[in-house]
């Protein structure tokens, strides 16, 4: 049975400020394999493709995975029958689609969670968060106080993230790639389809794949030759910033609470397969130079060590002396969602419909040919 | 002894995507920026989420400080930005789509967000504040919430922070760069609070609170009660306050251009001449003309040792074919002034005759710096290249065929390339000391790429050594030269004109342009 009061040093008011960890990983064909990063649209000078930026340094630096899309992998985790019983499971069904709260994009802000039975709850509970109790919010969802949460719709109440991960390359070298897309056959020279009289007729046999298709000089992933590395910070001051009202007792068990999970997020390695040619571990010819540290408010660094089962037992007990929130499915409100007259999203002005966040560059497939 | 209030933020990431005015990145982060994490960390602190009261006499006293100096490595703004497409808070609209079993997506709903982050070379800043008597009333306060604060920037840039009370010993042996606010208005500006900015705070908080109604949106007004000060690296030069004049005919009716291989030093004296008549007109100081307007003091040749001067700039003319004619000068003070003695010769100057020889060939007429060809002169430019040769504060190696000569007699082939190495040195050093001797910073001095030689690096510049030079100068090595500034960390600079480097830097010589 885990020690409840382990880590109470963590939520003290001289505690660390932060842990930190920073690792080495590498693509799993080895460390000089070719890993392919994210892609980012084009736009005001931006040409697009892989983020990589000029290093202050001298050498550059590329993001392979950023600090929202780790925590798009983190988060769901909560979800897996490892760790399920850490926290309630939300879902909302609209539909034959159900969505769990952890896979909302605004968490217990979202819209589509607002609009269910969960509304006067969720409200509740942000109203707390503002007059300085976050505990209603921790009983349906704690996870939105680890990765930080902001009630657009409603309240405005805002709570930052504690656990921030992201991943990123050094020293990379830019590869590409050509294929070209053969046809199963040819359509138009055995006369199964006219000859394009025209560049729409013949665009449209290229989009359907009746033609053969080049695709020349395209983003070929990259190598980094100064290595790929994890920064993860769990920020310890701002956990200490939750507060149950002013029962201390609360107070405490609350904090643990949320220290469990936000231990058991910043302890489990989201990485392995990011996306497609992108499939990462850790490297163990660096495994030396791993960091874990407490980070203290006068800048000292102190080694810490802290293994995921350790953090997924202590999370276990904190959950169980919280009192884990009742989990629920429930269905989304259409009368609700008609009803909800408080604006929409941030309000900031709407971007262009139909772009994705990120572009994910899949391997095209090589049919015979090149 | 005096003390200091040191406020310390460490990020615990390489990188802040704080953005200043005009949405551009901003390094090191604004006063007022920090300021407003320690009042959303105080709120935090003691819980008072929606009213501070607490900590509310240590803030009013810290708003009320002079604008702190700020200590912080070096901060490199991404080349370029990033776009990102984030969802919309519209998810309602997804999932009613789905209840009528329909196929809609948040795909639909996304709204552009420009990513641009400052990349850090060393995580931490320190606002240092001066502190009367030594004692820092709110320490304990102001302590509790700094620490307490977490991010600064966005929501991913998560910090640690802290204060101390420390000597002004120890804040000297702080690493890192020192920004300090300055009077001079071309420094770049960081906003800091002021008497007021913590209600403002606290009426915009209540505004954010209340933005969304049962009618709908309702704005939230921008922060109005702060100031913007600006600040300036210690490795950075001062802006130096210019005024320009056009070289008219008698009769105004076109310019007076003047050959600027020959005519040079002799359009710098007209023009001093003709301050000097204006000068006296005015009854200013018989010393301040003597020494500002003349630059006369007791250093060698009668000249002034510092550099409190006028320095008078003829300006050729440069065209995408070739350097041409002088047909304007400009005149500066000296980096840092305030522009008062400019402003006072653009007024006392502009109408006022050319004198040559005791008879008058021209008059000046002030125009704008905003001219294309003064911009070639004063833009900031990363590269830098002569239009003027550089003369040197001092004999190089020797003559190159003295150093030809001593090549010859070198016994080995290492000889001869220690001769070349030697001789390049000095000359590099003597460049060096120029720029140095010229005003700027010595970290740019001694990191700056510097390429020299007799030809010119632009078209229709002649050769160095033909250029005439006042007899003073005339046995000192010259060269034409391209300077590429660059910081400590290599990292490019951009410098601001006007550049004149060299022994006859007040007269026209050494005056550079902005590369291509």
């Amino acid at each position: 049975m885990a020690d409840p009061n382990q880590f109470d040093r963590y939520l003290a008011a001289d505690g660390p400020a932060a842990l930190v960890v920073r690792e080495w990983l590498m693509p799993v064909e080895g460390p000089d394999g070719v890993l392919f990063p994210a892609t980012f649209a084009a736009g005001d000078n931006f040409p697009g493709g892989y983020n990589i930026d000029g290093d202050p340094l001298g050498k550059n630096v590329c993001q392979v995975d950023s600090v929202g899309s780790q925590a798009n992998r983190i988060e769901p985790l909560f979800a897996e029958e490892k760790y399920k019983h850490l926290i309630p499971q939300i879902v909302v069904k609209a539909g034959e689609k159900e969505v769990n709260i952890l896979g909302a994009g605004h968490r217990a802000g979202d819209a589509l969670v607002r609009c269910s039975e969960l509304q006067q709850t969720l409200q509740d509970g942000f109203k707390a968060v503002l007059k300085g109790n976050a505990e209603p919010l921790a009983k349906i969802a704690p996870t939105s106080l680890v990765f930080g949460v902001w009630d657009s719709r409603d309240t405005q109440a805002k709570l930052p993230r504690l656990v921030a991960s992201t991943i990123r390359a050094f020293n990379v070298r830019r590869l590409t790639r050509s294929a070209q897309f053969n046809p199963a056959t040819e359509f138009v020279n055995d006369k199964l389809l006219d000859d394009p009289a025209d560049k729409a007729t013949k665009d449209a046999y290229a989009e359907r794949g009746f033609i053969h298709v080049p695709a020349s000089g395209s983003h070929g992933g990259v190598i980094a030759d100064g290595g790929i590395r994890r920064d993860a910070t769990l920020g310890l001051a701002a956990l200490r910033l939750l507060f149950a009202g002013k029962d201390e007792r609360k107070t405490l068990t609350l904090r643990r609470y949320i220290l469990g999970l936000a231990l058991t997020a910043f302890t489990h390695n989201p990485s392995g397969y990011l996306r497609q040619g992108c499939l990462l571990v850790l490297d163990p010819a660096k495994a030396k130079d791993r960091e874990f540290v407490e980070v203290l408010p006068t800048g000292e660094r102190k080694p810490a060590t802290i293994t995921h089962d350790a953090a997924v037992k202590y999370a276990t007990e904190a959950a169980a002396a919280f009192g884990v929130g009742e989990s629920k499915t429930v269905p989304f409100d259409k009368e609700r969602a008609k009803k909800d007259v408080k604006g929409e999203g941030d309000t900031k002005t709407k971007g262009k419909k139909g772009k994705k966040a990120e572009v994910k560059v899949d391997q095209p497939e090589i049919v015979g040919g090149v | 002894m005096p003390s200091l209030l040191c406020l310390t933020i460490r990020f615990l990431q390489p990188y802040c995507h704080g953005r200043g005015d005009g949405a551009e990145p901003e390094w090191p982060p604004s006063p007022l920026r920090v300021f407003q994490a320690l009042v959303a960390a105080a709120a935090g602190h003691w819980n008072e989420r929606m009213r501070l009261e607490y900590a509310v006499p240590a803030l009013r006293w810290l708003e009320e400080q002079l604008p702190p100096l700020i200590v912080a490595g070096s901060g490199i703004r991404s080349e370029v930005k990033y776009r990102l497409y984030v969802p919309d808070n519209v998810a309602d609209k997804v999932a009613k789509s789905w209840s009528a079993r329909r196929e809609a997506s948040i795909a639909d709903y996304r709204t552009e967000k420009d990513v641009r982050p400052t990349h850090l070379v060393g995580d931490t800043v320190h606002y240092l504040f001066p502190l009367a008597d030594g004692v820092c009333p709110h320490f304990e306060v102001l302590a509790a919430a700094a620490r307490s604060i977490t991010h600064v920037g966005w929501g991913i840039d998560m910090v640690a922070g802290n204060a101390l009370v420390i000597s002004e010993e120890e804040a000297a042996k702080l690493p890192g760069r020192r920004w300090r606010p300055v009077t001079d208005s071309s420094a770049g500006g960081l906003r800091v609070p002021v008497k007021g900015t913590l209600n403002d705070l606290g009426n915009k908080h209540t505004a954010f609170l209340n933005r969304v109604t049962g009618d709908g949106f309702v704005p939230v007004p921008p922060l109005s009660a702060f100031k913007l000060v600006g600040y300036r690296r210690d490795s950075d030069p001062a802006k130096r306050p210019i005024a320009v004049f056009q070289l008219l005919k008698p009769d105004a009716d076109g310019y007076l251009p003047f050959d600027p291989v020959r005519r040079t030093h002799v359009v710098a004296g007209m023009v001093r001449h003709a301050m000097r008549i204006v000068a006296k007109l005015a009854d200013k100081p018989e010393k301040w003309i003597d020494t500002f307007v003349l630059g006369h003091g007791d250093g060698p040749h009668s000249q002034a040792r510092a550099d409190g001067r006028f320095a008078y700039l003829p300006l050729p003319s440069i065209t995408p074919r070739k350097v041409e004619s002088i047909r304007r000068v400009l005149v500066a003070e000296p980096a840092g002034g305030s522009g008062a003695d400019v402003r006072w010769a653009v007024r006392a100057l502009s109408g006022a005759d050319l004198v040559h020889d005791g008879r008058p060939i021209g008059l000046l007429a002030a125009t704008a710096p905003t001219e294309p060809v003064v911009q070639r002169y004063v833009r900031p430019a990363e590269t830098w290249v002569s239009v003027t040769p550089v003369v040197l504060p001092g004999h190089d190696e020797a003559r190159p065929a003295i150093v030809e000569r001593r090549r010859l007699h070198a016994k080995t082939a290492e000889g001869r390339q220690a001769v070349s190495v030697h001789a390049e040195q000095r000359t590099e050093r003597l460049l060096r000391k120029a720029i140095r001797q010229a005003g700027f910073p010595p970290e740019l001095a001694d990191h700056c790429d510097l390429e020299w030689r007799s030809v010119g690096f632009l078209a229709g510049v002649e050769l160095a050594e033909r250029y005439i030079v006042p007899p003073y100068l005339d046995r000192l090595p010259r060269y034409h030269v391209r300077i590429t500034w660059r910081s400590a960390n290599g990292q490019p600079v951009w410098m601001p004109g006007p550049v004149a480097v060299g022994a006859g830097r007040y007269c026209g010589l050494g005056l550079f342009a902005a590369g291509a």
